[in-house]
């Protein structure tokens, strides 16, 4: 089963992929639908057996690496922490296979996007399951490249280009000092396997973790797209909206998170790591939410509200509460997800416009995506009861829990955060669904809800979105859980701060991000609704100008890297290939050697004459040299070595005298 | 065996008048070294033989290695007899293919000039009576040589075969060039034999011995008598005798002659000078190295250094200088030359397992450089029926002997006879050392036999040198398969018919016609085809041959052992 559960989404991809002419586009959507739903329940069957019943299964299948000292084995492992990072990520997957069908329906590479989207899963799945750092990497490459090719899968279109090759390159930071990190794990730990490492992590020198989980953590920002490395994921919403709601939401970018919690029994003994976690988290959190607010294009807001809460689920890793990040991981799969593919559904309903501005009183055309998008709301911004609010409010509250002070500012700067979260869901909502029509009438003539394909993700979503959050509470962050005693995530005793948070955060402070949630949504209503003409002119004077500017260009950091960093670097570059490989590597190498060669054989080739006197002439003096070298031995190397330079001088000018 | 069939010989050519059964006086030679490989692989099995057995009052020895050497002269003579004991081309008829009719019928042709020219029998190599008797000579002179223990029979015996090398290269009277080339290495060779025997007598002057085992006794005791009259003359009598050795074997600093004296003799000839010589006088230096390798006269020299600088030189040499050669036996010379640097380095060393790599490199060298310029010289006879428009090419000298000088003749010979270009392509592949290939067992075990003794700086040369040689052994390659040839078939030969009565019983039963259909001889593409298949097919069955010369290097190190 489990074997079966990893290699299906592999066989519909190759069979979509390579044989697509053959099984046409109705047969790749029904083998690739089909083979990625049966994967799911095989994760859901999964589920059950190992995260309920505790049995964690080990597959061997094969031998890898085998060198010396170093020895990776293929084998992949399922135990609680993976069978829930399947449920998010295989459910997401198969809602977004059958959600392309209706999607993609106008497309004629039908086959070669789902060969992708198949593709993709598989990756993903090799990256939850896999039982060494190494087989992990191979995953989270795949999906990776996964990502490029399905950014770029309208690869005709140079936005697409760009940003796909922008999330490589930008991914490409973060691998490189992940592998630096498997390196320094190899020489520390001189293993990848996870158990090995683990095992030996509470006996290793607190600077190797700290450097390992570092690196680690670089890695993990890339992926997720923390602050620093972030530019990608907004770039990124050019590829079609079932990719952003698959990757750049559910699954791909929660591979650094997931990354992180897998390393738990190791970046639990470094407290730096998890003090850099914390305040990584908390300013990706109000960092990205504040751009959000600021930003025109729907996807782009919803992507920059990804990041906020990928920001939020750093932060659970850095109070130690891995379990809670999960519990957020999977939560926010689920409405995000939601929001992204009702997103996605209003854009096939006006015509692939991203911009809200133009939108307005579409709650009228579309009723279900209204309700849907208004379900995926509300769980974002925590109102109570909804999925989203068992974690995110929680993840709030633990950092207060804490006590300590870094735990403190993090959980004013993260409500800062959950407030403008709150503003731009209120916003999207009201711009798009509530306030006057703004678009052009033809696209509101044409607009209309989806098929059962497209209408019926949504739905599923929409009820995950709500009640997934009730009903799995207590099996995630219940106190009493026992779904992790197989220790897939590891919590230091000391770190452990679950009964505070639960009975000693004032109640002031519990509350307090729910009231700004409701005080804010009802604020931005009634301003949006009653007293636009107040933004406005807000929006008009000098400085709300250059507020508006500063947070819409995204804080210019797209601008200082490009000026800056990339500029360097490409001028660097170009130095280097100039002048080390073009000019004296090449001089010295291939160019210099062949040039240096012919030019000594030609002058040696000189030697040879044909005259009979010059060889025994030749020979003599061979003879004189090699009975001189005894007497240079007897005595002195140097003169020996001053013998040879005479003779090469004399050659040499011989030769020059007879050119 | 071998002598009293030299009399034999010797005799039937004094009475024979008719120049045109030369090719019989071949195969003769043929099964004479027949004859005599069934005794070498008899003596083998002599008790008491890995102690060595000294013969002719201890002029002579023999033990398993020199047996085994005279073995590997005799195999490459017979190949080179081959050459010239059947013509070169054949006509084929499928007419007249089944076997009842080859048994029983015989076949007249009735234009016999057009036949005689298409299966060269004309060529000078067949008319020259003495050829056969002076390879049997020169042979004569090899196996003394590997087999001597004294330093007068050395030097006989070198004398003997560097006299018949010397005729064998002015043998073609009428080639101006194969003349000079001989006079070229005649004087310079008695040169090098000067220097031999200045050293030889030195040596009987200053230790009173000719004797090679009293010599040896001598230098190992040198170090305890520690007389400095005595042990001081040593090594220079030893660096005489080496450097005239090191000349007939053209290693660099001494290797000027060999290009030129290559290029100018026939390409027959040449692959004889090339290889026999070479085996007999390293098996003899193999010997000379190995007992007196415990000579020191200060610390760090000894006088196998001068050896190792000779591997040094000829690596950089025939590597270097081989990348400006347009004429291929010239570029076959250097290639050997560097080859030799290669052997010397293992020579050197003097560990078992660099004198196996030594006795297993020297015996696959011999083998595939053989089969190059057997590969020259079908390919040479391939081309009778192509007229090539480049001018150059057709007015070489002496094209009669060696009609392939330049590479550029080579170009596009993939397309007109593919198995021959594949086979060179194979056997310079294995020069160049590219793995699956003989060459490349060999090469790598002189590196590691290098590498475990510390010669990291030869080894390092050493590969730079063969990585360097590729390029050439490449051009040629590329030479063969990638350029567009100048070669057109001779319209002539085109609808040329050859008519040819069978007969049965002396009456006429059948008139059959040959085309122009013709190809090389079976005895030349059966020596082809089995050392190319040697070559690449080594990989699959290296034991036989390795352990071979493993067993070699242990009797030379713990005799009595085994």
């Amino acid at each position: 089963m489990y074997l079966t559960l990893i290699i299906l989404p592999l066989l519909g991809s190759i069979v979509s992929g390579f044989f697509g002419r053959k099984v046409g586009i109705t047969g790749s959507h029904i083998i690739t639908c089909g083979s990625v739903i049966t994967t799911t329940l095989l994760a859901i069957i999964a589920f059950f057996e190992v995260g309920f019943n505790n049995i964690p299964v080990t597959i061997n299948i094969a031998r890898w690496v085998d060198v010396e000292s170093l020895y990776v084995l293929w084998n992949f492992r399922f135990d609680s922490l993976t069978v829930s990072m399947l449920i998010p990520v295989l459910i997401v997957s198969s809602l977004v296979h059958i959600y392309s069908i209706s999607y993609m329906s106008h497309d004629p590479h039908n086959q070669r996007f789902f060969s992708y989207l198949s593709l993709f899963t598989f990756m993903m799945i090799i990256l939850v399951t896999g039982n060494n750092y190494l087989i992990m990497f191979v995953g989270w490459e795949g999906v990776g490249v996964c990502s490029y090719l399905l950014v770029n899968f309208w690869f005709t279109r140079i936005a697409a280009n760009q940003s796909s090759l922008s999330a490589l390159l930008t991914n490409r930071v973060g691998d490189c000092l992940l592998t630096v990190g498997m390196f320094t794990i190899i020489w520390s730990f001189g293993n990848l396997d996870y158990s090995t490492v683990f095992a030996l992590a509470p006996y290793y020198n607190e600077t190797i973790i700290t450097i390992v989980g570092i690196c680690l953590l670089i890695g993990a920002t890339a992926k997720s797209s923390q602050v620093g490395l972030h530019i990608w994921l907004p770039q990124a919403m050019e590829g079609p909206t079932p990719v952003s709601a698959l990757i750049h939401a559910a699954t791909m970018v929660t591979a650094g998170v997931y990354l992180l919690m897998r390393s738990s029994p190791l970046i639990e003994y470094s407290s730096t790591v998890l003090v850099l976690c914390l305040w990584l988290g908390a300013i990706t959190t109000v960092f990205s939410s504040l751009i959000g607010l600021f930003q025109q294009d729907i996807k782009k807001v919803i992507a920059y509200s990804t990041m906020s809460q990928l920001g939020m689920m750093v932060i659970a890793i850095g109070l130690s509460s891995y379990n809670l990040a999960l519990f957020h991981l999977v939560n926010h799969a689920f409405y995000k997800a939601l929001l992204f593919l009702g997103a996605g559904s209003v854009i096939h309903a006006v015509a692939d416009n991203q911009d809200f501005r133009k939108y307005g009183g579409l709650r009228e055309f579309l009723p279900l995506t209204y309700s849907v998008m208004l379900i995926a709301s509300l769980s974002l911004v925590a109102v109570p009861f909804m999925t989203g609010f068992y974690s995110k409010d929680f993840i709030l509250e633990s950092s207060y829990g804490q006590f300590y002070l870094s735990g403190t500012i993090v959980y004013f700067v993260a409500t800062i955060g959950a407030m403008f979260t709150t503003l731009y869901s209120a916003k999207v909502l009201y711009l798009t669904f509530l306030a006057n029509p703004n678009g052009p009438l033809s696209s509101y003539k044409h607009a209309h809800e989806g098929d059962i394909f497209l209408t019926l993700p949504l739905i599923i979503l929409s009820i995950f979105s709500i009640f997934f959050g009730y009903l799995t509470k207590d099996i995630f962050i219940g106190l009493g859980t026992g779904f992790f005693v197989d220790n897939s995530l590891f919590i230091h005793p000391s770190h452990e701060i679950m009964l505070d948070t639960e009975f000693a955060v004032p109640t002031l402070f519990k509350l307090l991000p729910f009231i700004f949630t409701v005080s804010l949504s009802i604020i931005s209503v009634l301003f949006s609704e009653f007293l636009p003409k107040l933004l406005i002119n807000f929006k008009f004077s000098r400085f709300g100008y250059n507020i508006f500017s500063f947070f819409n260009q995204r804080f210019y950091i797209e601008l200082f890297y490009n000026k800056y960093i990339v500029e360097g670097v490409l001028k660097l570059g170009g130095q280097t290939t100039k002048s080390l490989d073009k000019g004296s590597v090449e001089f010295l190498g291939p160019y210099g050697l062949e040039k240096g060669l012919l030019s000594l054989s030609n002058s040696l080739g000189k030697l040879s004459t044909g005259v009979i006197t010059t060889y025994a002439l030749y020979v003599l003096i061979g003879l004189m040299f090699y009975i001189s070298l005894i007497y240079f031995s007897y005595n002195d190397n140097n003169l020996f070595i001053l013998v040879v330079f005479t003779l090469f001088a004399l050659l040499n000018n011989n030769l020059t005298s007879t050119k | 065996m071998l002598l009293s069939s030299i009399f034999c010989l010797i005799l039937s050519n004094a009475l024979s008048f008719r120049r045109d059964t030369a090719i019989l006086y071949s195969r003769i030679g043929i099964i004479i070294l027949f004859y005599c490989i069934y005794l070498c692989y008899n003596n083998l099995f002599i008790t008491y033989l890995d102690n060595g057995i000294g013969l002719f009052g201890g002029l002579f020895y023999t033990s398993p290695i020199t047996q085994t050497f005279h073995i590997l002269i005799f195999i490459i003579t017979l190949l080179i007899l081959n050459l010239t004991g059947f013509y070169p081309r054949k006509l084929i008829s499928s007419q007249y293919l089944s076997l009842s009719n080859l048994l029983f019928t015989k076949l007249q042709f009735v234009k016999n000039i057009a036949v005689s020219n298409i299966i060269l029998k004309k060529g000078e190599q067949y008319t020259i009576l003495e050829y056969t008797l002076m390879l049997l000579f020169i042979v004569i002179g090899s196996l003394l040589l590997i087999s001597s223990s004294d330093l007068v029979s050395i030097f006989l015996s070198i004398e003997l075969q560097s006299y018949g090398l010397y005729l064998l290269c002015t043998m073609y009277r009428n080639s101006e060039s194969a003349t000079s080339a001989g006079l070229t290495y005649f004087l310079l060779g008695g040169l090098a034999s000067c220097f031999i025997l200045l050293g030889i007598a030195l040596i009987y002057a200053n230790l009173g011995v000719t004797y090679l085992d009293s010599f040896y006794v001598i230098n190992n005791l040198a170090g305890v008598l520690d007389e400095q009259q005595i042990t001081i003359y040593i090594p220079y009598c030893l660096l005489l005798i080496t450097i005239g050795l090191l000349f007939k074997i053209s290693a660099a600093p001494f290797h000027f002659w060999s290009p030129d004296v290559y290029d100018g003799i026939p390409t027959i000839v040449t692959t004889f000078v090339a290889i026999i010589a070479k085996i007999s006088i390293l098996t003899l230096l193999l010997q000379l190295v190995h007992y007196t390798n415990s000579i020191y006269i200060t610390s760090q020299y000894t006088w196998t250094t001068s050896l190792l600088i000779s591997s040094l030189l000829s690596l950089v040499i025939g590597t270097v200088l081989g990348l400006t050669q347009f004429r291929i036996k010239r570029l076959f010379a250097y290639s050997t030359i560097s080859h030799l640097g290669f052997m010397l380095l293992a020579l050197t060393i003097n560990s078992v397992e660099s004198i196996q790599s030594f006795i297993f490199y020297l015996a696959q060298y011999s083998l595939s450089n053989l089969n190059a310029f057997i590969l020259l010289i079908a390919i040479g006879y391939s081309l009778y029926a192509y007229n090539d428009k480049n001018i150059n090419h057709n007015n070489l000298i002496d094209k009669n002997n060696s009609p392939i000088q330049l590479i550029s003749q080579l170009k596009g010979y993939f397309h007109i006879n593919s198995f021959l270009a594949l086979s060179l392509t194979i056997t310079l592949f294995s020069f160049a050392g590219i793995p699956p290939l003989m060459g490349f067992f060999a090469k790598q075990m002189v590196f590691s036999a290098a590498l475990q003794e510390g010669f990291i700086f030869l080894t390092l040369i050493g590969v730079l040198t063969s990585v360097i040689s590729a390029v050439y052994y490449l051009f040629i390659v590329k030479t063969m398969f990638f350029d567009g040839h100048s070669y057109t078939y001779f319209s002539s030969l085109k609808d040329l018919r050859i008519p040819a009565l069978v007969l049965q019983k002396n009456k006429v039963v059948n008139k059959i016609y040959f085309n122009s259909k013709f190809s090389l001889s079976s005895s030349l593409s059966i020596t082809i085809s089995i050392l190319t298949l040697i070559i690449l097919l080594f990989m699959f069955m290296p034991n036989e041959t390795l352990h071979l010369s493993n067993i070699l290097a242990i009797i030379l190190f713990i005799p009595g052992n085994i």
